[in-house]
């Protein structure tokens, strides 16, 4: 039995995550308000449960949380075990290439099986899932333009 | 002033390459890199030319061998950095695999000492099965392996 809890309080920039065996199925959804939460929600359990990922911890619009999870289960292939699964570098550079491209620099994505982390991201630019076996990081920092050239 | 240099090896070596240790005298040292893509190369080849942010790309780490036999072995898979911060990366990294046994207590040890002696905002992986695509600041990037384990800490944002 899945539970959802959202809460709307202000979370940290930092954050400590770490992939474990066993993964807890309380969600916990820090999103954005919306004009109908309930509904949100319900989509996201429902692909949660379809796809076979699990949401752990998010600091994320709704829609860009749907896009980071559908888009990561459309990188693994579903109906032909026989081909070769492509690489977690790949799988992360597809997402973080996609994020990047969609909602603007600069996205980081850490895929794997185990492994600990300990970064900042923006507001709004975070979310910690897993898939299959597999656990994901996919985090945004901000860009900062260089106003002088650096050292040759 | 400070020369900028970064080398991959372009031909897979037929025979293994050995581990390099990273001394304190050490002033360079010899990359080998197998596992990135066409991409990935012509990602890293535009890095070289004065860009602020580079791309790069770090492939999964391959279970080591070698049993883990004091002291610790260390191998600099990748790294866009200079070789004193590449040390102290690896100092503050030995230190903190001794005071902790979780690998995200380990991340943050490392994160926090870099963001405190080389300003914000550091991030680090820790972890013995994993794979990366991350934007790093020129010339703020270390990927290494310690024993088993592999450490990537970049600098972003």
């Amino acid at each position: 039995m899945l539970s959802i809890t959202m809460e709307e309080q202000q979370e940290p920039t930092k954050l400590i995550h770490g992939s474990k065996e066993k993964h807890n199925k309380a969600m916990h959804m820090h999103t954005t308000p919306n004009p109908n939460p309930s509904q949100t929600i319900m989509r996201l359990a429902s692909l949660a449960i379809s796809s076979n990922v699990r949401l752990k911890s998010s600091d994320m619009p709704s829609h860009m949380q749907e896009h980071a999870l559908r888009h990561t289960r459309s990188l693994f292939p579903l109906h032909h075990p026989p081909s070769p699964k492509p690489s977690n570098t790949l799988i992360a550079r597809a997402l973080k290439k996609e994020f990047d491209s969609k909602y603007g620099l600069a996205w980081h994505c850490v895929i794997g099986k185990s492994f600990g982390s300990f970064v900042s991201h923006t507001g709004g630019g975070f979310i910690y899932f897993s898939i299959d076996s597999l656990s994901v990081l996919l985090f945004k920092t901000e860009v900062h333009l260089v106003t002088q050239p650096p050292p040759t | 002033m400070l020369l900028r240099r970064r080398r991959f090896d372009k031909t897979t070596p037929l025979a293994t390459a050995l581990p390099q240790k990273l001394t304190h005298h050490q002033s360079s040292f010899r990359e080998t890199e197998r596992k990135m893509s066409e991409d990935a190369k012509k990602n890293i080849a535009g890095a070289l030319t004065a860009r602020p942010n580079s791309d790069d790309q770090k492939p999964s780490p391959l279970p080591s061998p070698a049993p883990a036999v004091p002291p610790k072995k260390v191998i600099i898979k990748s790294a866009d950095m200079i070789p004193d911060m590449q040390k102290e990366a690896v100092d503050i990294a030995v230190a903190a695999f001794e005071k902790y046994n979780v690998e995200k207590d380990v991340a943050e040890q490392i994160k926090k000492e870099f963001d405190k002696r080389h300003g914000p905002t550091w991030h680090c992986i820790v972890g013995r099965n994993f794979g990366s695509y991350v934007t790093h600041e020129t010339n703020h990037f270390v990927y290494f392996y310690l024993d088993q384990k592999a450490v990537l800490l970049f600098k972003s944002g």
